[in-house]
């Protein structure tokens, strides 16, 4: 029985950080998929994979339009 | 896998706006959805309430955000708090609403509520799996 666990910090300026624990594989997206549709934008996102220990970010709010591409 | 967001609160439901609201003591005015907003025009409104000091607010849905904005005529604004601090504090409890009630309903349990000096608020929520 694992426990699984929600942690959230609610800025004044209404900003969320929010830390999901205990969910196995991507289930722990879909936990709080829901919640965070209903909360608003989620502009970061750091998984942290206990199996390997990766860190993976996405900032969802920059998009990647800035290319210097020179011919 | 854990995982750890920052989500920028927008109010994206009726329901956990109108109890922030209401938490803060302010009363939704259901006979009148107009509100004298930019210019003086006068605007239909999902959400209409009067604030002490007869400051008209609304919140009309915003297709463009996907959100509550709001509305009101800050000419008039005479409420005791400038109106960012106003938003700045509905949203931050439209938050807190909107986790309670969404957590609530996915079965979580909170075990730890906490206001910060920082003027945060703090919440834990567990769970446990059969």
């Amino acid at each position: 029985m694992p426990q699984k666990t929600l942690r959230f910090k609610i800025h004044q300026d209404g900003r969320v950080e929010e830390t999901v624990e205990g969910f196995i594989g991507n289930s722990c997206n879909e936990a709080t998929k829901n919640l965070e549709n209903a909360l608003g934008k989620v502009t970061v996102m750091n998984k942290t994979s206990d199996a390997f220990l990766s860190n993976q970010s996405e900032n969802l709010t920059q998009l990647n339009n800035e290319s210097n591409v020179t011919f | 896998m854990s995982h750890f967001s920052t989500i920028k609160t927008q109010l994206k439901e009726a329901e956990p706006l109108i109890k922030a609201l209401n938490h803060f003591g302010y009363s939704i005015n259901q006979e009148d959805k107009f509100v004298k907003g930019y210019k003086g025009q006068f605007t239909a409104v999902d959400i209409s309430m009067n604030l002490p000091g007869d400051t008209q607010v609304g919140f009309k849905w915003d297709n463009n955000s996907n959100a509550y904005e709001l509305v009101t005529d800050l000419d008039l604004w005479k409420f005791e708090i400038p109106v960012e601090r106003f938003i700045s504090k509905v949203t931050q409890m439209y938050a807190y609403q909107t986790i309670v009630s969404k957590t609530q309903e996915d079965g979580y349990q909170i075990v730890e509520q906490k206001n910060k000096n920082d003027g945060s608020i703090e919440l834990v929520l567990t769970k446990w799996e059969n």
